[in-house]
């Protein structure tokens, strides 16, 4: 086990480096002179040249691209052009923003996907059933951001309940959160139904059902605890959906978190903070994936021989033949 | 034993004769078979079907130009006149929205097309030749997987600028790491079985192999895909271009539509409202068949 987490670990490095270069490189071969942008039009050729100088543009790309790799290793991951702030002061406290309406919303996602799916499950094949499962393939397939704008028409603008934009309340939270649950409610639905379709017809539940067990406690008590293991699971997948798609979402509701630093950085073409804040969120994407992986064996402890040595075994045989 | 032939045997034999037509099974017709049991996916393909309707004749179905302003009708309530009421340039939206179902549906189908192009030609490789190649590409796919699709899809809208083919080239790029998976599983289903070993040992050429013998059994579960990526970018492409990073200004987009309407929104929420609807029963249309297809190609993922 110890080993796997190891070997996992030292996979994380070539993949983080490999992200840098990409958004590195697409920094670079963005028409436009930072130093003229931060400077602005008044500024002179020869402040330019110098401002030029200070930023080390004048280096070859890879001598640039090492030198921001060491510094991002010390905790420099450059300086705002905008503010001249460090990007990572700016980030960090948008993070807890952001990861205050993930966690909301991956809450409020498991918990009405999860009883949705358990009655859906309940009542397969029939019309209860499918209007669950439509209902939330809905919130699926309909982009965030028109869900957040029909909410914002509903709350905000007829009903004066909600706060259209900003979370200077904690009332202001409610909306993000909502918009991403709904949209995560499906996966959940479907992973619950089709685990408890499959618990449900295990023997064990056959043999609690003789026994003369009501449905209820069978439901309860027998299969849902079992059913949960997929679903756990899932809830990783979605932590990272929804920080990851976070970039729309806050922009809509104007929240300050790392998703709405990232889309003004862009905007702006402020490129220490785009790239900052876009390698901050493929770090967490990467190390949520990790966790969940070592998740997945500390949970249903019969995976530990398919993930640490049915897999590795499996690819041996693939090389071999 | 000499066979009878009692009135009632007779009439069974009839019967079964008149069954005996040829049923025609092919793997697609069964699959149309099952498409059509499904009411929620038939509902999906009426609707994406009247979707491309409008988009090949928006001309005779739109009232107006869609980009003709009309000042002396700005920010009207829906009438007779403008169905969906006018934006705050006095332009028509029905006009709008219904042009938008052509520049929204080409698009996506290009993003789509792109995709299947890149990172599907690139999956197809891997689980086709299998060993480094394989290991060499799903590497640089899980580098690129580690960025969020959207993230990658701004970060270069935001390099090559707003237009469409930037956006398409965008939303290729984001999106081939899962295109490259899902094509690589597709394909790596398909080379387990016999026949490919047999055609393997008569000699047949590789890109001959992909092509005339792994591409058509892998077809069902890329049909799949590419319904399925339609409605990604379609999702895709709305949400960047309704926060300013995707398409510029005079295209009849939804996304750029309701960015138009966000500053009206408290004294004239129709103009959100429309193209929201818009959007909403054109994705939802594109995932209910998307799903129906998966039940019907391919029972077991359901």
């Amino acid at each position: 086990m110890v080993r796997y987490i190891i070997k996992r670990i030292l996979l994380l490095i070539p993949i983080l480096l490999g992200v840098s270069a990409i958004i590195f490189a697409l920094k670079t071969v963005t028409p436009g002179d930072p130093a003229r942008q931060i400077l602005g039009n008044q500024a002179t050729e020869e402040q330019v040249a110098e401002k030029r100088e200070e930023l080390g543009l004048n280096d070859p790309v890879i001598v640039q691209y090492v030198k921001y790799i060491v510094g991002v290793c010390h905790g420099d991951f450059g300086e705002s052009y905008r503010t001249g702030e460090p990007v990572l002061s700016e980030i960090v406290p948008r993070l807890g923003t952001s990861a205050k309406i993930t966690l909301g919303a991956v809450a409020i996602g498991a918990i009405l996907g999860v009883l949705l799916g358990i009655i859906s499950a309940l009542k397969k094949y029939t019309w209860v059933d499918s209007l669950v499962l439509v209902i939330s393939m809905f919130f699926q397939s309909v982009p965030e951001f028109v869900v957040a704008l029909v909410l914002i028409m509903i709350f905000a603008v007829s009903l004066h309940i909600l706060p259209a934009s900003g979370i200077d309340s904690a009332k202001g939270y409610i909306m993000p959160m909502l918009t991403v649950g709904l949209a995560s409610i499906a996966s959940y639905t479907r992973i619950t139904r089709s685990s408890m379709l499959e618990v449900l017809g295990e023997d064990y539940i056959r043999t609690a059902r003789a026994k003369g067990q009501t449905e209820g406690n069978i439901t309860y008590h027998h299969a849902l605890r079992n059913t949960m293991i997929p679903v756990a699971q899932s809830i990783g997948t979605s932590l990272g959906n929804s920080l990851g798609g976070g970039m729309v979402l806050e922009t809509v509701f104007s929240v300050p978190g790392v998703g709405k630093y990232i889309v003004d950085a862009i905007t702006a073409r402020n490129y220490p903070s785009v790239l900052g804040g876009a390698l901050m969120i493929a770090i967490i994407l990467v190390v949520i994936n990790l966790l969940v992986d070592i998740s997945f064996v500390l949970i249903d402890p019969r995976l530990k021989t398919t993930i640490i040595s049915g897999g590795s075994k499996k690819t041996k045989k693939a090389k071999a033949a | 034993m000499a066979k009878m032939h009692t009135p009632a045997m007779e009439k069974i034999e009839r019967k079964n004769a008149k069954r005996k037509k040829p049923v025609k099974s092919t793997p697609s017709y069964e699959a149309w078979k099952r498409f059509k049991r499904n009411p929620t996916a038939l509902v999906g393909l009426v609707v994406v079907c009247l979707l491309i309707l409008v988009a090949i004749f928006a001309p005779l179905i739109a009232p107006y130009d869609y980009q003709v302003q009309d000042f002396t009708a700005m920010i009207q309530k829906p009438s007779s006149a403008h169905l969906f009421g006018t934006d705050h340039l006095g332009r028509d939206i029905f006009s709008r929205c219904i042009y938008g179902a052509r520049y929204s549906l080409i698009i996506a189908l290009f993003c789509t097309i792109a995709a299947f192009f890149s990172g599907g030609l690139l999956g197809i490789i891997a689980g086709y030749f299998g060993g480094k190649v394989d290991t060499i590409i799903m590497r640089i796919m899980d580098i690129f997987q580690a960025i969020p699709m959207i993230m990658m899809a701004m970060c270069i809208v935001a390099v090559l600028g707003n237009g469409i083919p930037q956006l398409v080239a965008a939303i290729m790029f984001a999106s081939m790491p899962t295109m490259a998976r899902n094509n690589r599983a597709a394909i790596l289903r398909v080379r387990g079985n016999d026949y490919i070993e047999s055609s393997e040992a008569i000699g047949v050429g590789q890109v001959q192999m992909i092509i005339k013998h792994m591409i058509p059994n892998a077809v069902g579960v890329m049909i799949i895909y590419f319904v399925g990526f339609l409605a990604v970018s379609i999702m895709m492409m709305s949400s960047m271009s309704y926060i300013g990073v995707g398409l510029a200004a005079p295209t009849p987009e939804w996304g750029l539509i309701l960015n138009d309407g966000k500053a009206y929104m408290t004294q004239a929420p129709y103009m959100m409202m429309f193209p929201a609807l818009m959007i909403m029963i054109t994705c939802f249309a594109f995932n209910l068949m998307g799903d129906g297809l998966r039940d019907a190609f391919d029972p077991r993922l359901k």
